[in-house]
Parts: structure tokens; sequence; C-alpha cells
């Protein structure tokens, strides 16, 4: 049957030609509207991304078609790893990604990187999230003070003796919360206070070291100290004796 | 100039959860504007909609008490307080992330809140009398809380069984709704002669425009038909309705109607896809071979059509149903507290604009 195998032809912005299958290449909504719409002989070119990501767009389309039609023998599990492990690339490369999927209309991938950003800023402060996306600060002080004050719960922290600390995951330089049966790495970071522990090794402990991270970068971390650890079912309680607000 | 396209921003931003959220305010004033745009909110909220989750109120110490425990499967286990109720509340029905909340020392007052963004209304009283001469419990027997996402508006509905002073019972069920767009109170009667266990109070389901029970019987479920102020009587499938044995409880999935039946060994799944021909479908059929030993004290609370939570005496487990595997989301030690799935609700992150 002809239609299985058709191939189409794709040309990136660095004129590199790659020829993959149809069935692979219509995950992009666009180029699925190209092709039915123009002439399916020529090639069709994805002007806006470079050789370099398209291919690696391509692995995932592929990844992805190959396990939907049972061709790959990938349980949803391993599925979810192998994305999660797609998106562990550098910033500049996940921004093409995001870039690429938008432009290429592949819904999937736009979530899963847009998910991954959207994890990645989850615990930064704004100036760090306006650097990130090369954002210019149009506040005058007081505009943004005003802000500030009007969503002020946004911005406080739960403190306190007995205050149950497990929320706004930034997983930008460290591993994510990776199930597997031999063990778990949890990351947790709780605006400025950031760790990384295994919990198996958490489990014979009574008492962790907690770093916060001050404004600064270049001034030493300050140490809190945590009182009592709970450790559940792969989730942790802590117990954190401070007061602190962003 | 910035990286992304605005349209990739809200992709982004869409799938932060509320706190963070609302902190990106004050990025830049566009970000500020994004936030409270109408087109984000609805992509906001359609995000969120495909995250279930559940929240858990937790009889804890009393410094934790107007505080409830979420879990959810993109940030696990977290904490919600309702202290700027300023009052101490009981969850008594939630909608499309909206809660509907009673005082405990105040009779007859109630809240509707949202515990993401912290934004609450205080229901103006009820001049009605029957709100205390409710019968038995002298408060009222079904509440329900119907909260429009689309329209940004919501009803609440107390209803129940009203003994006249001096009279014995007579089946006279009084039902009272309040709307957010009048924000009064309206009162109508009719006769009803259905009990409600726990579980059917507490798993109330707005779907098309109505609000749904399952009767204690579980011989239908009874719906109220919120525009015309209607209760009509909704029938099960027949394999539900003449199974013996069977636990039946009453879920929303994806904004279809949704039964699950649980036996010794078997969970099935029904939907009603059709809801104007009242067609029922069984959607999945789930062998409970792997919890065998936790299935007499398991109740669900939540569902989308890509898994299900539900809840124990101490623990709070998920099913996806595409890889079939069961996971625990949540356990708590203190056996002494009151079970989880006592004053667990399906819960999910919403936000609307403020007005």
């Amino acid at each position: 049957m002809g239609s299985t195998s058709t191939k189409i032809k794709l040309r990136t912005s660095d004129q590199k030609v790659f020829e993959v299958e149809k069935a692979v290449a219509v995950q992009s909504q666009t180029i699925k509207y190209i092709y039915e719409n123009g002439c399916p002989d020529s090639v069709i070119h994805v002007h806006s991304v470079s050789g370099d990501i398209l291919s690696k767009i391509l692995d995932y389309c592929k990844k992805h078609v190959n396990s939907a039609a049972g061709k790959e023998d990938i349980s949803p599990e391993e599925l979810y790893e192998w994305d999660a492990n797609f998106v562990k690339v550098d910033q500049n490369t996940l921004f093409d990604l995001i870039l690429a999927a938008n432009c290429l209309k592949i819904e999937s991938l736009l979530d899963l990187t847009c998910q991954t950003v959207a994890n990645m800023i989850k615990g930064k402060r704004p100036e760090e999230i306006r650097t990130t996306f090369n954002i210019k600060n149009d506040y005058t002080i007081e505009a943004e003070e005003a802000v500030r004050r009007e969503n002020k719960w946004a911005f406080d922290m739960l403190g306190g003796v007995g205050t149950m600390v497990i929320e706004e995951l930034a997983d930008d330089t460290m591993s994510k919360c990776v199930t597997n049966a031999k063990s778990r790495v949890c990351v947790i970071a709780a605006n400025q206070i950031v760790m990384m522990r295994s919990i198996s090794k958490l489990a014979n402990k009574k008492s962790i070291d907690v770093y916060k991270q001050p404004q600064n970068p270049t001034t030493p971390r300050i140490k809190e100290s945590v009182k009592q650890i709970n450790v559940g079912t792969g989730f942790i309680e802590l117990f954190f004796h401070f007061k602190c607000k962003m | 100039m910035g990286i992304f396209p605005d349209e990739v921003i809200l992709q982004i931003l869409a799938r932060l959860p509320v706190k963070p959220l609302f902190k990106t305010k004050t990025v830049c004033k566009l970000w500020y504007r994004l936030v409270s745009d109408k087109y984000f909110i609805k992509l906001y909220n359609e995000v969120s909609a495909k995250n279930p989750m559940v929240l858990i109120e937790t009889s804890g110490s009393p410094e934790s008490r107007s505080s409830l425990v979420c879990v959810d499967n993109l940030r696990g286990v977290s904490e919600v307080s309702l202290d700027f109720l300023k009052d101490r509340v009981k969850v008594r029905a939630s909608c499309n992330g909206l809660l509907c909340c009673s005082s405990i020392p105040d009779k007859g007052v109630y809240y509707v809140c949202n515990p993401m963004t912290r934004d609450f209304k205080l229901l103006p009283r009820c001049r009605e009398r029957p709100v205390t001469r409710f019968y038995p419990d002298g408060e009222a027997t079904l509440v329900g809380l119907a909260c429009d996402v689309s329209k940004n508006k919501f009803n609440v509905v107390l209803a129940g069984y009203h003994r006249t002073f001096g009279h014995r019972p007579d089946g006279t069920f009084i039902c009272l709704i309040f709307d957010s767009d009048s924000n009064k109170w309206k009162k109508f009667v009719s006769h009803r002669d259905d009990h409600f266990t726990h579980m059917n109070k507490n798993q109330v389901v707005f779907v098309n425009g109505a609000l749904h029970w399952l009767t204690g019987s579980c011989s239908y479920i009874l719906a109220l038909d919120l525009d015309y102020d209607v209760w009509r009587k909704i029938s099960l499938p027949d394999e539900v309705s003449y199974g013996t044995g069977n636990r039946v409880y009453l879920l929303d999935s994806d904004g279809c109607l949704s039964l699950i039946q649980i036996s010794d060994a078997w969970m099935n799944i029904w939907v009603m896809k059709d809801y104007e021909k009242e067609v029922w479908y069984m959607v999945d059929r789930v062998s409970l071979r792997c919890i065998r030993g936790l299935v007499p004290g398991i109740f669900p609370i939540a569902q989308t059509g890509e898994c299900i939570f539900l809840a124990t005496h101490k623990q709070v487990l998920v099913y996806h149903q595409k890889s079939r595997v069961w996971k625990e989301m949540y356990s708590v030690k203190n056996s002494a507290s009151l079970p989880l799935w006592f004053s667990a609700y399906a819960f999910r992150s919403t936000i609307f604009p403020s007005d």
C-alpha cells in the first residue's frame, strides 16, 4: 500500500533536507495542512526551524507515532520517561523546541515543553523570570510595589512551626521527581529554599540541613534548621521554624 | 525583545499553579494584563480541567483546623488554607474550583470561596425560617454548589425535609436556591420520600445545568434542573440497579455523569455520554486484584477519562487507565483521625475574572 510508506521531504532554514514518513510528518498540523493543500511532490519548507531542532522533533514524532501504532513495545510509563528525558536539554534548545512546536503546531510537544518551562519558572523570582525570557521591566518601583501589595498572599511564604511546605517545585537545574521502584529523588523548592536528597537516605535521618538562597548569589548560603521529618510514601513533610518573605 | 510570542507565553503561564501565576503579575505590565484576560482565563481553566484534584478536610491539630490537604498528579500533596474566611468552617460542596462552606459557630452562615485565589463571598442570610427547621438534623440534607465557569456565576442549593412546628413530618421537601447574579435566595416546595447516605450527600455532580445526587436506595439519580426549578429522576443502568452487593458512587467524568460500581473484585465505570437520551455506557471494567485488601474501605472521589482518585481510611490512591497502574499518592499515619474518604471532595484549580 502506497500510503503507509509515503515520504515527505522537509527543508529547514539552514538548507538541510529530511525525508520522513508521512505518518510522522503529519504530527505537525502545519505540515499536514501544507501537504494536503499544496503539491505533495515538492519539498515543504520549514523556514523557522533549524536542522538540529527538526531532527530532534522528528525523533519525538516518530517515537509517539510508533508507540501509538503499536510498532514499538513501549508502555505509557516508559513513554512518559522518554518524554522526560527528551526535554532534559539546555535552555536554548528547549526554547527552540517550543518555538518550533508552536510554529509546526505539534500539540503534544508544545504541551510537554511548555509544562517543562512552567515547572522551571514556578519557584523563580520576577527578576529571574525577566532574565529567562528577556523581558523588560516596564514597572516603576511604586507600581511594582502596588501590584505586590494587591497580591500579597501570593508572595508570602507559609511559615511557623507545624507548617507543611511542599509546593512550588522548581527544577530547572535539579532532577525532577522520578518514580521508580528502587528510589526516588524528591526536589522541594519553597521559594528560596532548595534541597535535593534521596528519600532512602532521608528515612534514616532525624534532621536535615536546609540552605536558604540569599538575595545576592555571592554571599554565603544561610543554614536553617529543620525540626522534624515525616517521610510518607514519597512525599516529605517538613516542619520549618522560619518566616520568609519573597 | 522577548524571546517568545504572546501565544507561547500564554501556554506556559496556563500551566502554572495559581500562586506562582499571580506572582508573575509583577514581571511586566503585559503579563499583569494577561492573567486577567478572558481568553487566558478560559485557556487556564481548560488546561487545569485535565488535572483532577482531591481536597481533604483533615481533623488534625487545632492550628490546622482551617487547612485542607490537596492531592493531585502534577504537584503531589500540598496544603490549602481557608484562613482567609476568618471563621471556622466545614466544607459542604465543591464544584469547578469553588467550595461552599458552612460556618461551624454560626448556623445558617454560608461562604462560597475559591481556595486557590482566596476570593470569597459571604452569602446573605436566607430569610426563610426553614433554614433552621430542616428535619431531622436541623440543617439541610442536601447542599449543592453549581458553578458555571463560562457564565461566571454560581448557585447554592439547600434542600431538605421540613417539619412544621407541632406536626409530624409529611414529606414536604423544601428547596432553597441562591443565585449569585441576583444575590438572592428563592424557595420552592415539593414532596419526596428519598433518603441519602453520607457519601450520597457529599457526592453531588453539576453537569448540563443540573445538580445530581444518587439516592440511598440506589434506584435512581435525583436531579435538580436549575433553569426550571424542577426535580426529576434519572435511571441507572439495569446492571447497576439489579446488581446486588455492589456499592455505587456518583461522580463527574469530564463533564458527564459517571457511576462507579464496586464489588469484591471489580470496579465498573459507567458514563452517561448522551445526557439527552439518558444512555449509559460502560467505559471500563477494572480488576481490583492488586488492591484486594483495600476494597472494602475504598471510595472513588474524583476522575477524568484518564485516571480515578480513590480514598480509603488512611490513603489516597490513583488509578491510571491507560497504563492500568495503581499509585499511592498520600497516606496518613495517625489512625485516630477521621477516615480520609469521609470528607474528601473532587476539586480542580480554576480562576475567574475579577469583577
